[in-house]
């Protein structure tokens, strides 16, 4: 039998101390591993502190030694790719430094992904403070030419998980308004929340648009990676040399 | 339940012949996560290589055709564009409604998230303007930090691996060294089947991505998902209506 493809995926937030976020976690378990190959094995990792969801750069900085610290690991234990799941990829650089095995930014693996099958895609969001931060990251990744829009349906990411209803019928408002108004013919879920709600088909079927799932997108991209037996350029992300850190 | 891979040109009839066109089969196979579905076809009609844009605009109809004619024949999921110039994308995109890759635009774009600059390895110096205009095409410009040419005609890459291999190294050397690309794509989709991506990598220290096997991850990929390619951005042409492929989505 082949040797099967360990996969870490890596929470930002301190999921499981959050409201219901144990039941969560459970449920995000069953729809990661019914998204896997069969040659694949998922673990995740959610920090034990840390912010219960990541909406500011504060919150970012927060979640990111545990980010780091939990992928150097698994790198020791053997794992062969790690995804980090937010959508904002907090720590994605600083942990390709440290580490040899691909590291995948579900944020940017999915932009990546929506830049290929259309000619302009947009963002929904929780908040609408998060635009500032998608802006950044755009024109970071430099695909400004090929981005509308940021829009949010001002709902807190923790909120999203409680009225699912809602949220689902805030998203597709916010979706409608990105191609009709801003010129929109992809969609990106940009939030985790977003994504583990199995809401990907109904978005697509009603806005007739490809919606994607960062989710679906960062397991793929860490599936065909392993499979392909590349990783990141080390030239791009050297390894940090040793040094005392006071 | 097929993924296709079209050569755009005629190999079978040409220097290569049909036994390439099965060795590639077999690679493909090789990568792929499920080998039952991998078929790969030519395009009789077309030319025997593309290497300038005259070429390249002259295999799309052709090509796009011949994919047409496998419909009928081949429950089709996908379909991989075998030539690195992508020719067509757009026009396969909007008669199509499956999966449509194009190895250079799926290729590129992982290479941005293995590292900020990526090289592109082309056939002839005549080709670089093709390349320039390609990535930009993509919007991956702030990405690009040269492309350099091997200078081996398509059908002459394969016939001595050796010498292939040594040119290949001097310019992914200077590459590295020079334009300070932290990976490198072949700009050829012969150049992706010689099989020396991994003895370059490895030389190189450097990404060297092989634009048959990402491409073909892609479309596997893409099927996981279930998307394909947005048809607002490709809208079927509408006079053209009776040449509409009715294929009811899996």
């Amino acid at each position: 039998m082949k040797k099967k493809i360990k996969i870490l995926y890596q929470f930002a937030t301190a999921k499981g101390k959050t409201k219901n976020g144990e039941e969560e976690i459970k449920k995000r378990k069953n729809f990661l591993e019914n998204n896997i190959g069969s040659n694949s094995k998922i673990t995740l990792s959610v920090p034990k502190k840390g912010p219960g969801s990541i909406e500011t750069d504060y919150d970012e900085a927060i979640a990111i030694p545990n980010v780091i610290h939990s992928i150097i690991n698994a790198e020791k234990e053997g794992f062969d790719v790690a995804i980090i799941s937010c959508f904002s990829d907090p720590g994605l650089s600083a942990s390709r430094e440290k580490v040899k095995m691909p590291v995948i930014g579900s944020g940017e693996t999915s932009i990546y992904l929506a830049s290929q099958i259309g000619n302009a895609f947009s963002i929904l969001s929780p908040l609408s403070n998060n635009k500032e931060n998608f802006n950044r990251k755009i024109s970071s990744i430099g695909l400004e030419k090929k981005y509308c829009s940021t829009r949010s349906i001002n709902t807190s990411v923790l909120n999203i998980a409680k009225n699912k209803k809602q949220s689902l019928n805030k998203i597709i408002e916010a979706g409608k308004m990105a191609i009709n108004e801003d010129g929109a013919d992809v969609l990106i879920l940009g939030c985790m929340s977003m994504a583990f709600h199995n809401i990907t088909e109904i978005i697509e079927k009603k806005l007739k648009v490809p919606v994607i799932n960062p989710v679906k997108a960062s397991l793929l991209m860490a599936e065909s990676l392993v499979k392909m037996k590349i990783s990141h350029s080390k030239k791009a992300f050297p390894t940090p040399a040793d040094k005392i850190h006071y | 339940m097929s993924i296709v891979y079209l050569v755009p040109g005629n190999m079978t009839g040409g220097s290569y012949g049909i036994k390439e066109l099965k060795r590639r089969e077999k690679l493909l196979k090789e990568w792929s996560f499920d080998p039952s579905k991998i078929k790969v076809y030519d395009v009789p009609k077309g030319g025997s290589s593309i290497e300038s844009s005259y070429e390249e605009i002259a295999s799309i109809i052709p090509a796009v055709d011949r994919l047409t004619e496998l419909t009928k024949f081949e429950n089709i999921d996908a379909a991989i564009i075998g030539c690195f110039g992508d020719p067509g994308l757009d026009v396969f995109r909007e008669m199509f409604d499956f999966p449509i890759i194009g190895p250079a635009q799926t290729t590129m774009h992982t290479a941005c998230q293995l590292g900020h600059k990526f090289s592109l390895i082309t056939i002839f110096d005549s080709m670089l303007n093709m390349c320039f205009k390609q990535v930009h095409e993509y919007g991956l410009d702030s990405h690009l930090a040269s492309v350099r040419a091997v200078n081996i005609p398509v059908l002459e890459l394969l016939n001595d691996l050796n010498f292939t291999y040594k040119e290949i190294l001097k310019l992914g050397e200077k590459i590295v060294e020079e334009d300070r690309a932290e990976a490198i794509l072949f700009g050829c989709m012969t150049m992706s089947f010689a099989g020396l991506d991994k003895k370059l990598q490895d030389k190189l220290g450097v990404p060297v991505l092989n634009a048959g096997r990402v491409g073909l991850k892609a479309a596997e990929s893409f099927l996981s998902m279930d998307l394909s390619h947005s048809k607002r951005a490709y809208p079927f042409p509408a006079k053209l209506k009776n040449k509409k492929i009715n294929k009811k989505k899996a």
